[in-house]
């Protein structure tokens, strides 16, 4: 009996052994592109952070030492110092809202003795890696008072 | 047979390539994470140093009378560079060089002249402070590492304006 030849098709090459390597790849790229965008938005964070503190500081250093209300808290009365150094902490956080955002209102602690200022900013932003992250921006600096015999020491400058 | 074990062959051969193409990629994929680390790392420490450098330049036009002088502004500036080295300090500079003693400070009067630096020369009221510095920055990448002879060096230069109704209590 004759029977007619098989067609047969284009020949097909197995591929099986490809598709581990294929989505280990994808996976690798996939997580790399996560942890870039991770490290460039903590960079960014941090500079945001630091840069709000260094005004705050700025602020509170040219201020005076007398009484003022900035908290919204009518039992409680702040120096010049601490409100002139919050509110330009919350300026500088305000222009960077593109990149962080004030997570807790700034703390300016001032040491009237020694004659030093310090600032704490609080900022945070969400990464795609960790999820919500959470920066603290320090800085400190000698009073605009503090005489300069003092400030060539390092005792001023000490926070 | 031997069309058999031909066949056999070419399939392992498609999936090791692609697994070599994994082994390549792989390392220039860590590579590229650690630049952006070393990048975002380097940009945070030379915020630092312009930081430094503005607070020296704002502390020298507001402290004294003097530019030069043990007590003088000079002298201030310098202290001020010296504590952002401390280890204790905020936002701390890491440099590889001698961060003070390679820095300078400049005093500008209001005609733009340069004002020397000595014990018996005021400060220019009105007039500008500038103070530049050097750092040598080590590339860092995760944890702090640096990476020996990748170093870079970064000037900044840090100016205030000198206030001439401003009360000095210094020398």
């Amino acid at each position: 009996m004759l029977r007619a030849p098989m067609r047969r098709g284009p020949r097909r090459s197995d591929e099986r052994g490809e598709a581990l390597p294929v989505a280990i790849l994808f996976l690798g790229v996939f997580f790399t592109i996560l942890i870039g965008i991770h490290v460039v938005i903590v960079g960014m964070g941090r500079m945001a952070v630091q840069s709000a503190a260094d005004a705050a500081v700025a602020a509170a250093q040219a201020a005076g030492p007398g009484p003022q209300e900035c908290d919204g808290d009518t039992t409680t009365t702040e120096t010049a110092r601490q409100c002139e150094g919050i509110l330009a902490a919350r300026i500088a956080m305000a222009g960077a809202d593109s990149s962080i955002i004030e997570t807790r209102p700034p703390a300016i602690a001032v040491e009237s003795e020694r004659g030093s200022v310090t600032a704490l900013v609080f900022g945070g932003t969400i990464s795609p890696v960790l999820g919500g992250l959470e920066f603290t921006g320090q800085a400190c600096g000698p009073l605009d008072d503090v005489p300069a015999s003092d400030l060539t020491g390092m005792d001023a400058w000490q926070c | 047979m031997l069309k058999r074990n031909s066949a056999r062959t070419g399939r392992n051969e498609l999936g090791s390539g692609t697994a070599i193409g994994v082994a390549i990629i792989f390392p220039m994929l860590m590579l590229l994470i650690i630049c952006l680390q070393m990048l975002s790392e380097a940009a945070r420490i030379e915020q630092g140093v312009q930081a430094a450098a503005n607070r020296a330049a704002r502390a020298a036009s507001l402290c004294c009378y003097h530019t030069g002088g043990p007590d003088g502004a000079a002298a201030v500036a310098m202290a001020s560079l010296g504590a952002a080295e401390m280890s204790n300090a905020f936002n701390q500079v890491h440099c590889n060089n001698d961060f003070v003693g390679s820095s300078q400070v400049v005093f500008i009067d209001v005609n733009g002249n340069a004002v020397t630096v000595a014990a018996n020369s005021r400060v220019p009221p009105g007039g500008t402070v500038h103070v530049f510095v050097t750092c040598r920055i080590p590339p860092q990448i995760l944890g702090g590492f640096g990476i020996p002879g990748l170093d870079s060096d970064r000037t900044a230069e840090g100016v205030a304006t000198v206030d001439p109704y401003r009360y000095r209590a210094g020398a």
